[in-house]
């Protein structure tokens, strides 16, 4: 196969032939089976490619991935370990007094919630889309050490490649959060909150969590207010707004 | 398709397609228990199993997507037995010298078993195609991936600096190039028929 055959088979997949080599090209194809092995496989790797590195194949399995942690006991967030402690009457004793006094003094500040009551728990899993594999490494361990300045400078060299990638801007969008770049996150969220993907409500949820640790309960409430029922979010949403 | 009707169940597929996380949701809870049940029955966990239905359902999606995929028998027998394979060829990978299986002889339908086949077959055909490109030397490889991610060639041509005539022409033969190394190799020969 050489050159200027495949450039046939492009030109007509394209559609750029005119109408009569286009007829002499697929009369060709009858007759010549070479010519038709060799473009069906040319035609099917066009194909292929542009479904596996398409944005909508990513967006499938975010999808999935999604659903599956709704529906599946095995979230890939880790479970805690659970700590055995045995029963020491002093211990607790000591931590009645304790709890008591705590109690009094903060009894008030108890009814307040707080970001960090709401705020990101757990670990990331990033999905690589191609590019520079290190840095999905470096992302997610630097986020789940919560080295988050790091962690924007390894999902900037991500999304210097990628720029759509909806999870890796929605988790800078997080880290944004938790290093107090406010206007950053807020670019972030509102670009996700317009779009179409898996994390345009989970965007909108720590949008209002990002205003609620700058103090602006306002806006926090306004947008916890606009956060839709089907929302996975939502009943935490609730609970949040009565609060405030 | 043929003289096979098109099962109901092919609304699952339509699911996949359409990303319709409400059906989808319904594969997980319907059809998934049992895939997990075999396979923790077999040597695997939950986690395990997660992952197996997750890449059988990716495969279906990519099957549906890039070749179209009708459904003739139901969803609930093709798609266990599309996990099951995949977790038994997982297996035998990982212990070559043999495994025990604890399978219920159940006799399985033709009709389920060649859609299966026909499956299995795409993803021989698709994995090959990937292991073809990543073999591709990394300036044809690095132009494949940009083009077929971006789409738009002007920015492509943009960010690797050259004319867009001639990111084009290099992306047509670059396809051209995995092409022929696919009808080259010892795999495509054994797959041609699909």
């Amino acid at each position: 196969m050489d050159e200027k055959t495949i450039l046939l088979f492009d030109d007509y997949l394209q559609g750029a032939l005119s109408p009569e080599a286009k007829k002499n090209f697929e009369s060709r194809l009858e007759t010549e089976s070479a010519l038709k092995d060799a473009f069906v496989i040319f035609r099917d790797v066009n194909q292929h490619l542009s479904h596996h590195l398409s944005e909508e194949r990513a967006t499938f399995k975010d999808t999935l991935k999604t659903v599956a942690d709704q529906h599946l006991d095995t979230s890939v967030v880790p479970k805690k370990e659970v700590k055995v402690i045995r029963f020491k009457p002093l211990r607790y004793l000591v931590a009645a007094c304790a709890v008591i006094l705590f109690g009094a003094i903060f009894w008030t500040q108890m009814q307040n919630a707080s970001y960090s009551d709401y705020s990101f728990e757990g670990t990331i899993d990033l999905i690589e889309r191609g590019g520079d594999e290190s840095a999905f490494a470096k992302a997610e361990k630097a986020f789940n050490n919560k080295r988050y300045n790091e962690a924007i400078i390894s999902f900037d060299a991500i999304l210097a490649n990628d720029p759509d990638n909806t999870q890796v801007l929605f988790y800078k969008g997080i880290a944004s959060v938790e290093i107090a770049d406010y206007a950053k996150a807020e670019h972030i969220f509102v670009n996700l909150r317009n779009g179409n993907s898996v994390f345009k409500y989970k965007a909108q949820w720590y949008h209002a969590l990002s205003f609620l640790k700058q103090g602006d309960t306002e806006r926090c409430k306004q947008i916890l207010e606009e956060l839709p029922q089907e929302a996975e979010d939502y009943k935490k949403a609730q609970e949040l707004l009565k609060k405030l | 398709m043929g003289d096979s009707k098109v099962h109901p169940d092919q609304k699952y597929v339509q699911a996949l397609l359409i990303h319709d996380q409400k059906l989808i949701a319904e594969i997980y809870t319907r059809f998934a228990p049992k895939v997990i049940g075999y396979i923790q029955k077999n040597s695997g966990d939950e986690a395990a199993a997660r992952d197996i239905i997750q890449e059988a359902l990716i495969t279906l999606y990519d099957q549906a997507k890039t070749k179209g995929l009708t459904l003739s028998c139901p969803f609930d027998a093709y798609f266990f037995l599309i996990c099951k394979r995949k977790w038994l060829n997982l297996l035998k990978k990982n212990k070559p010298e043999g495994v025990t299986i604890n399978d219920e002889v159940t006799s399985i339908d033709r009709n389920v078993q060649d859609q299966a086949d026909q499956t299995a077959l795409y993803e021989d055909r698709a994995s090959l195609f990937n292991q073809m490109l990543e073999q591709m030397g990394d300036a044809c490889k690095k132009l494949l991936k940009l083009s077929f991610s971006i789409k738009s060639m002007e920015e492509v041509a943009k960010k690797l600096e050259v004319s867009y005539a001639y990111a084009r022409k290099k992306k047509s033969l670059c396809v051209g190039k995995l092409t022929k190394m696919i009808q080259g190799s010892a795999r495509y020969q054994t797959l041609k028929n699909l």
